[in-house]
This record gives structure tokens, C-alpha cells and sequence, in this order.
């Protein structure tokens, strides 16, 4: 918990800072995962999904924490353009092993996020 | 004045002024379209490429009947385009003169409602029950409810009766992990007399959905038309949209378009080796060839970050650019992959119950591939030398200089597969020297709106032949119409004319043997 | 949306089974690859699966030819409406208990082709789904983990009768 706070705090304004991650490569078996920090809730993504994969929900507050990302893996068709959308270049999708779901696949659900430098 | 010039001239016709990159089109009468056409084949042994219709309303006449022809020798396709109004929705059959006419004239009938007069074989098409039977859902002002009940659809085939003689019905859900069709066997003892296939059961309807999109939206339809074809198919897309915005693209972007189908040629190619044994119980090479083609995919997932090479191309170019040094390793990474799978190939090839099963299987004669203009290596094995990329040279392909494809004499099974050995070594040699010496610069070139009206035909080679699709766009830069012929459209009806006095056990060797693909049909 | 063929209405009820009947099927799983529209490239990875590199055998997972010899059904494919026919006699003459997998984005929602007057969108169109496993094509280790810790999930969540 304190670990994803000081995460969090640290990784403030790492948007166009120098990239340590891999570049984001159109990688798109998996599931997708937000670098910490970067994703500003724009609706890019969004925007640019044909399928509608992408949502954003929630309303926006002050400095904008209240919206976030949600995504629909049994509709999304691994385009990438969401990756290709993404300013602060905040997607990414990485591959494991368990995708599946229980039942029809057409839930949405918040993102994963993973630590970032 | 080139040959075609004059041949259009000697029948009082002049190319038309729309008539896009490497065509060369004519308006004709409806009454003098087979006229000509018979004139086409018998002075310039042309044959059918292609045949669609478009649906122009609000124009009139509303229909026009587009028949592609390839004439061997030349560079341009010669399209005839007819007119058909919607109060005589009927046209005169080319079947007399094309044998290969034959399904996309019933294609036609279902989904234009259009009639070929004098056609000889009346049964639905595509058409499996799912809709009602005189919906014709490529016409414009068709409403799609998507309530519609689905109906039993009978399959009347073709019956021979005498003594003995049974009949063996098979699919559309298959023994193993195939797509679906359904297959009558008409049989005395094990000895087959014919086969009637029935497809159309993955139809998708990826024709009509591409209608009113723009050209990145139809894109993810091409690319998902078929799994292991997806380079070509979404190359066919992009070149003929290219073609529609008169965009050159840059140097880089075609050199890399030759390296990305080679890839997918080669995976495919030895997907093929590996499942032509598997039809005659060599479990050994078959799952060698499993193994190197698990191999290649998990690179090519490395280099692009999909094991089908889905979202590399994009009309204007290239959507990924790769690393000259990344291209070099992955070909001579393909090069070591096959120089193993060679060994256990040698093995099967000198194995006397291989080759018994494999040779004088299953004989496509070149009559028939030249009769229903098959392609591929399925006609380069009954020594047809048509690929389009030597006919119809497009991006980097152009620019290879003289290169020859390797044909066979035989046509049987045996010929299939080792014309696909040949077109790996010659595919991996291309890909080596492609990776080499690639050219510097930008990958993408901006298409701008395509005008209303305007359309282009695109051809590329797969690795099971030619693919061919022809788009044309509407006001706003919105797709009009997106139609498909692809290499298995080709080669399906040639596989029931070689089946005769072969073995039922021996249909999936045949079958495997041309290795086609059902969702590229059925779209 | 209700579609109807004759009398039978989609989709299909759901049928309830019981954990010790789906426990013993996990140790020697069978089951049947049902393509319904797909465009071959999720059949290409169940293919994988029977390579040397997945093995699928190994762990008691095998592709069987008949339904009537299978305990799940694998769709591929948004369920075309020409495929509606073969899929319902298919899934009527496995026998129970009987679970039906959707394989890719297009058997779960119709992914790419949802929308289109030829398919429906998905499998939970026409059947109840038991286990969905998205990807585009989803790769053959994320179907292996489907049909074993997938389905040991699913077994778990069902009642026993005893």
C-alpha cells in the first residue's frame, strides 16, 4: 500500500520524461497494463478504439483523479492503435498466460497498473 | 499502341478515362460483353481474373457487371464493365466461355440478385439458410434486420447413381481442427467418382460491413479475413486504396512490404509441409514442421509483436518500422529453421510409403488449372507459371530484376510438395537478399481522400496465389464497394476435378495438398 | 435478442452440472473444435497445441473427432448464421455434461465482425458459456491455461449434488 503511494507520488510528471521502460511495441496477446502515473484519463485511447474496448468512466474531480480507464478484453481485437492514441505513452500490453474469464466475456474492468521509473 | 489498345480498338471500344493503374477498362453493351470476351480468350488466351458486380444507385443504370481479365503477357488487367438495370436484372452467363465463371455468377445471384441467364447450375450459393433467400444483401437499399429466423437449408449436390455406387457425406464439422465445409462423396467400393463441396459456412459478411467505413476502419476487416494470410490480404487492400488516391509509397515502405510477405510465406510454406504428411499418418514430419513453424511465429511475434503478422501494413506504407539488423537476423533465423526442417523432409522423401501415398495423387492437369485459372503453386505445380508477382509486379517485386519461378510437369500431390520446397528455398533466398540491401528513409506516405467514384483493382501473390480485390469509394472517403477474390476462390473448384479414381482415404491428402483456405472464400 | 431455427430458441439454456462430474472430466479432457466464422487464425493456435512445443496430450487434453466422444466444445468464430445449424446439432449430440469454451475475441463478442447480418455476435448468443478466453488470436498458452486452471475454476464454482 505505502509502496503503491510512494510509487505514485514519485512517478508525478513523468509524462515526456526520459523513457526506461521498453519502447511500446505493438505487443497485443495479454492484457493490458497502465504505467503508473502516465495515464491522464484523456480518452484517447478511447477515441481511437474501433471496437469500443475502451471507456472512460467517472466523473471528473479536482486535478482529475476521478476518471479512469476501463477495458473490455473480450472485445478488444489487438489493433494497438490504442497504444499508437496514447500521448504519454501509457499502455502497454504484456503477455500472461491467464486471459480467460468465467462465463461470456463481456464485463469491463479497470486496468491493471504496473510500477514505472 | 499496345496489344490491348488494339484489341479494344478492333471492337470499336476505347479504354475508359477512370481506368485505374495497371487496367486498362472498356464500357461495353451487355449484348456484345460475351462477344468480346470470347474474342479476349480466343486471340489472347485471356482468362478470368476476377468477376463482381457494383451496385451504384442512385445512378442509372443502376448495376454494373465487372469482369477482370488476365491476358498472359501482360502487365494490365483488362476489365470489361457493363452496364444492368434494376428493371432487367439479368445478364447472359460466361460459364460457356470461363468455366471458372461458374461460382461468382451464383455469387452474384445470391447477393446482388442478379440473374446469370443460361447459367447451368441454379442452386443457392452462398446462401446457407441464414437469412432469407431473396435478401441480396450487397444491394444498397437492402434492409439488414438482424432478426431474421434461420432456415434448414437442403444441399441438393450432384448424385451418381448405378450399382454399388454410395454416398459419403462429411462436415461441415470435421475430424480434426479444420474450418468448415461440407463435402459429398459419390464413391464405388473406395474409388471416388466426384465430390461436391459446399462452402460459405465462416461467411461473415466482410464485404458488406466494409461498405461506409473509411480505409483504416476496412483495414482490421482485411487483416481478419484469414488468419495466415493476413500480410496479403491487407496488401491487396492497401495497394488498391493507394491506387484510388494515386499515392507512391516511399522506397523503404515497399522494400519492407517484400519482406513482411516473404515472412508470411515462408511460415505458411512449411505450416503446408507440416500438413501434408499429417494427411497420410507421417506424424514424424508433421510434427517437426509443427515445431519449426512454432519456431518462426514466436519470432515474428519478437519482430512485431504478432504471430500473424497483423498490424505491419497500412494503406500509404508500413504502420511498424523495423531494424535493418532485426530483418537481417529474423531471415537467417528462418534460413537455420528450414535447413532443419530439410532434414526430416529428406527422410519423408525417401520413405517408399510417403511417396506411394503422394505420387500420382490427386493430378490438377495443367488443362484444368489453365480452365479455371487456378494459381498459386497448386498451378505452378501443373506447370502454369503465373505468379503474380512476376505478372503483375508490385512494390519492392518490381524492382528484383529477372528472376524466374520454378514449376513442376506432374500435378499430382508429390509435385505440390515439393514445388512448396523449391518456393521456401527460393522465398528464403529472397528474404535474405531483401534484408540486405534495404533503402533508407521514411515508411509512410499520408493518402489523401480518395475522390467519389474512384476505384482500383489490387493483386498480390499469397502463399497460395494470387489475391485480388477490387475497392471503390463513395463520397466522403467512405468505401462503396469491397470486393474479394482470393487464391482459395481459385483453386477450390479445381480440387473436385482431381479427385476421380482416388481413394476416399485420399481426399485429405488432396485437400491439404492445395492446403485451402475456407474463411478467405466464404468472407 | 432471441434468434430462432424452427422451433428452438437461442440461446440455449444454461445447464447445470455438478463439480465431481466436471472434476473427472479435467483429468482426461476431450474435446471438439467447433468452427463457426472463424478466420483460421484461433484454429491455428488450437493446431499449436497439439505440437511439440504445447503437447497438449501430456496433460490429458485431447481433440476428438466426433461431439458424441467430447466433454467440451471449442467455438472459433462469431457463430455465422450458415454455421447456426452444424453448431446446434453438434452441441445436441455431445453428451452430458457438457461445456462450451469461446476462443478468441469473435466467439466472445464478435469481436471484429460484431454487427455483420451474417453472424451473431459470439457464442453467448446461441449457447451458455462456460469459459471465454479473449485474444486476437489469443496464443496457445493462454488456451492451455483455459482448459486446466480455467476449468478447475469453473468446476469449483458449481454445486454439488451429492
Amino acid at each position: 500500500m505505502l509502496k503503491q503511494l510512494w510509487i505514485a507520488l514519485t512517478n508525478r510528471g513523468v509524462v515526456g520524461a526520459p523513457d526506461t521502460l521498453p519502447p511500446a511495441r505493438m505487443n497485443i496477446t495479454g492484457k493490458p497494463v497502465l504505467t503508473a502515473g502516465r495515464c491522464t484519463a484523456c480518452g484517447d485511447c478511447a477515441r481511437a478504439c474501433p471496437v469500443s474496448a475502451l471507456r472512460i468512466v467517472g466523473e471528473e474531480s479536482s486535478g482529475g483523479r476521478g476518471r479512469t480507464l476501463e477495458f473490455s478484453a473480450g472485445r478488444c481485437i489487438g489493433c494497438a492503435r490504442c497504444i499508437e492514441a496514447c500521448q504519454p505513452n501509457a499502455i502497454a500490453f504484456l503477455h500472461g498466460t491467464e486471459t480467460w474469464r468465467i462465463g461470456a466475456d463481456d464485463e469491463w474492468r479497470s486496468i491493471d497498473t504496473r510500477e514505472g521509473k | 499502341m499496345n496489344r490491348l489498345e488494339e484489341f479494344l480498338t478492333a471492337w470499336r471500344l476505347s479504354p475508359a478515362k477512370d481506368s485505374p493503374v495497371d487496367t486498362i477498362v472498356a464500357d461495353i453493351e451487355m449484348d456484345r460483353l460475351l462477344e468480346v470476351a470470347a474474342a479476349a480468350r480466343r486471340d489472347h488466351e485471356a482468362s478470368l481474373a476476377m468477376m463482381t458486380a457494383l451496385d451504384l444507385l442512385p445512378e442509372s443504370p443502376r448495376f454494373r457487371l465487372v469482369v477482370v481479365l488476365h491476358v498472359p503477357g501482360e502487365k494490365r488487367y483488362l476489365v470489361l464493365r457493363a452496364p444492368l438495370s434494376a428493371d432487367k436484372p439479368e445478364f447472359p452467363t460466361l460459364t460457356a466461355l470461363f468455366a471458372n465463371a461458374n461460382w461468382p455468377e451464383r455469387e452474384i445471384r445470391d447477393m446482388f440478385g442478379l440473374t446469370p441467364v443460361g447459367h447451368p447450375d441454379p442452386r443457392p450459393f452462398v446462401w446457407k439458410g441464414g437469412w432469407p433467400r431473396d435478401l441480396a444483401p450487397l444491394r444498397k437499399d437492402v434492409k439488414l434486420d438482424r432478426a431474421y429466423p434461420v432456415e434448414r437449408a437442403l444441399f441438393p449436390v450432384t448424385r451418381v447413381e448405378g450399382e454399388g455406387v454410395y454416398e459419403v457425406p462429411v462436415g461441415p464439422i470435421h475430424a480434426g481442427i479444420i474450418e468448415p465445409g461440407h463435402f459429398r462423396f459419390q464413391a464405388v467400393g473406395d474409388t471416388m467418382l466426384a465430390v461436391d463441396a459446399q462452402l460459405f459456412f465462416c461467411h461473415r459478411g466482410i464485404e458488406k460491413m466494409a461498405e461506409g467505413r473509411d480505409p483504416s476502419a476496412a483495414l482490421l476487416l482485411a487483416e481478419r479475413q484469414c488468419g495466415t494470410c493476413s500480410v496479403s490480404n491487407a496488401l491487396t487492400f492497401c495497394q488498391a486504396v493507394e491506387r484510388t488516391a494515386h499515392v507512391t509509397v516511399p522506397a523503404r515502405a515497399r522494400a519492407l512490404r517484400l519482406v513482411v510477405a516473404e515472412l508470411e510465406r515462408v511460415y505458411n510454406h512449411v505450416n503446408d509441409i507440416a500438413a501434408i504428411p499429417g494427411g497420410v499418418g507421417f506424424a514424424f514430419l508433421g510434427n517437426q514442421g509443427l515445431r519449426v513453424k512454432e519456431e518462426m511465429q514466436r519470432r515474428l511475434r519478437a519482430l512485431c509483436g504478432h504471430r500473424f503478422l497483423r498490424n505491419v501494413l497500412v494503406p500509404g506504407g508500413m504502420r511498424q518500422n523495423f531494424d535493418d539488423a532485426a530483418l537481417q537476423k529474423i531471415a537467417e533465423e528462418f534460413e537455420g529453421l528450414w535447413k532443419e526442417l530439410k532434414k526430416p523432409v529428406k527422410i519423408a522423401l525417401d520413405h517408399s510409403i510417403f511417396l506411394d501415398r503422394l505420387e500420382t495423387t490427386g493430378y490438377l492437369t495443367t488443362k484444368n488449372a489453365l480452365a479455371l485459372h487456378a494459381v498459386g503453386p497448386a498451378a505452378r505445380a501443373s506447370n502454369v507459371a503465373a505468379d503474380t508477382r512476376l505478372d503483375h509486379p508490385y512494390d519492392a517485386y518490381a524492382e528484383l530484376g529477372s528472376w524466374k519461378i520454378p514449376t513442376r510437369q506432374e500435378g499430382d500431390c508429390m509435385a505440390r510438395f515439393r514445388q512448396r520446397i523449391a518456393e521456401l528455398d527460393q522465398s528464403i533466398e529472397m528474404l535474405k537478399n531483401a534484408a540486405k540491401s534495404l533503402p533508407a528513409g521514411p515508411v509512410h506516405e499520408p493518402v489523401g481522400r480518395p475522390a467519389a467514384g474512384a476505384w482500383a483493382i489490387g493483386a498480390t501473390e499469397s502463399a497460395r496465389g494470387e489475391n485480388m480485390l477490387l475497392v471503390r469509394f463513395d463520397g466522403n472517403g467512405l468505401i462503396g464497394r469491397y470486393a474479394v477474390r482470393t487464391a482459395s476462390y481459385c483453386l477450390w473448384p479445381c480440387v473436385p476435378t482431381t479427385i476421380r479414381g482416388n481413394i476416399v482415404p485420399d481426399f485429405p491428402l488432396i485437400n491439404k495438398s492445395f492446403e485451402l483456405c475456407y474463411a478467405d472464400v466464404d468472407r | 435478442m432471441a434468434i430462432h431455427l424452427e422451433k428452438i430458441e437461442f440461446p440455449l439454456p444454461h445447464e447445470p452440472a455438478d463439480t465431481e462430474a466436471l472434476r473427472a472430466m479435467l483429468g482426461s479432457l476431450h474435446f471438439r473444435h467447433l468452427d463457426v466464422g472463424s478466420c483460421n487464425a484461433c484454429d491455428n493456435e488450437l493446431i499449436a497445441l497439439g505440437g511439440p512445443h504445447y503437447d497438449m496430450q501430456r496433460l490429458g487434453i485431447d481433440c476428438v473427432a466426433s461431439p458424441r466422444h467430447a466433454d467440451v466444445l471449442m467455438l472459433t468464430g462469431p457463430v455465422s448464421r450458415n454455421g447456426l445449424v452444424a453448431f446446434y446439432e453438434t452441441y445436441t449430440c455431445t453428451p452430458l455434461p457438457r461445456l462450451v469454451i469461446a476462443v478468441g475475441n469473435c466467439a466472445c463478442t464478435g469481436g471484429v465482425f460484431a454487427g455483420s447480418y451474417a453472424v451473431f455476435d459470439g457464442a453467448r448468443d446461441v449457447v451458455s458459456v462456460a469459459i471465454s478466453i479473449p485474444g486476437c488470436p489469443p496464443a496457445p498458452d493462454e488456451i492451455l491455461a483455459a482448459l486446466t486452471a480455467g476449468l478447475r475454476a469453473y468446476a469449483a464454482l458449481q454445486k454439488t449434488t451429492s
